[in-house]
């Protein structure tokens, strides 16, 4: 199937934030800052780590072996893989990029047992960074987001603030991506916003 | 409150896990040769112990993956986590697999004689 076969994938300019008002600015001082990382690809892909195939053909379309530490991930400038089980990764793209990653990995997997889903849409990425933004997540999480057991690369699956998220530690500021499904994305948000408080917040687009 | 050790994500929070039920309750094979009461014993009664008891439990809200506990029911100890296709490996965990009334039950027996022919 070549590229031009595909349906577009139709970006329609707005995200589950949109709602909201963000205004960017606040405190300069500010503990912790929030901003939306709008319309980047999101795909599932599953497939068997054991099968030494399945390894080859997606590195060569990552640029790199997929991880498999559980709660861990790797990227490069276009994509990051994230580990979601002992057969299943997110892999996060440059918004734009699904469709043609989609095709690109079904393309490398052709003989392979394998499974790519294209789920875009249905969540979106919110980024915590600041120096306040560990304090901000023990507000509402049980995972140990510590630096002496989770550190840039690591990752997790769990509920933040009683919403199902998969986060991912990106630097040492720290820096947390965030991905919450679109219908939770405006109350993580707004919870966000109100846990971060007592440090300020800062918004930037 | 429970601290369960997902063996890919290792120790959680309870309310992260959903309870599967009682685990190895294998499916007969050929469940026509059962009668209504051999087949009610398997798909209806539960252990239900006081003490300790082989479980299955799924990592919901994390890797979504399933696995077997053994768990004592009234301390709550957890004595040994491990995958759902294998059997316990714990002294405790290998006496409570043998001497547990399934093993002896109708669907059971079918189970194995099915498996070795
Ligand atoms: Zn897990």
């Amino acid at each position: 199937m070549d590229d031009a076969a595909l349906p577009k994938q139709k970006d329609s300019g707005t995200s589950p934030l949109d709602k909201l008002i963000k205004v960017p600015g606040g405190a300069k001082d500010a503990g912790i800052f929030l901003k939306e990382c709008r319309h980047s690809g999101k795909l599932i892909l599953r497939g068997d780590p054991s099968d030494d195939l399945f390894i080859k053909s997606t590195s060569k379309v990552l640029g790199y072996k997929l991880p498999l530490t559980p709660n861990t991930f790797l990227k490069n400038s276009e994509y990051t893989s994230v580990w979601l089980g002992p057969n299943e990764w997110l892999v996060n793209s440059l918004p734009g990029d699904d469709s043609s990653l989609e095709n690109d990995l079904n393309i490398a997997l052709t003989d392979v047992h394998h499974s790519v889903t294209n789920v875009s849409d249905n969540s979106t990425i919110i980024q915590l960074s600041g120096p306040n933004a560990r304090s901000v997540i023990m507000k509402g999480c049980a995972v140990d987001v510590h630096p002496r057991v989770f550190n840039p690369g690591d990752a997790f699956q769990s509920n933040l603030a009683a919403a199902s998220v998969i986060m991912w530690q990106l630097n040492l500021i720290p820096t947390f991506n965030i991905m919450v499904r679109a219908s939770f994305a405006s109350y993580l948000w707004k919870w966000l916003l109100d846990a971060g408080a007592e440090f300020g917040v800062q918004i930037r687009l | 409150m429970l601290y369960i050790k997902c063996p890919w994500c290792g120790y959680r929070d309870d309310a992260e896990f959903h309870y599967g039920g009682e685990a190895h309750i294998k499916r007969p094979f050929d469940a026509d040769s059962l009668s209504d009461e051999e087949f009610s014993e398997y798909l209806f009664q539960k252990s239900n112990t006081k003490g300790l008891t082989l479980e299955r439990w799924v990592h919901t809200s994390g890797c979504r993956r399933w696995f077997n506990v053994l768990r004592n029911t009234v301390t709550n100890e957890i004595i040994e986590v491990y995958p759902s296709n294998q059997l316990p490996s714990s002294q405790a965990g290998k006496e409570y697999y043998k001497n547990n009334w399934r093993r002896k039950s109708a669907a059971e027996s079918l189970t194995t004689r099915q498996v070795e022919k």
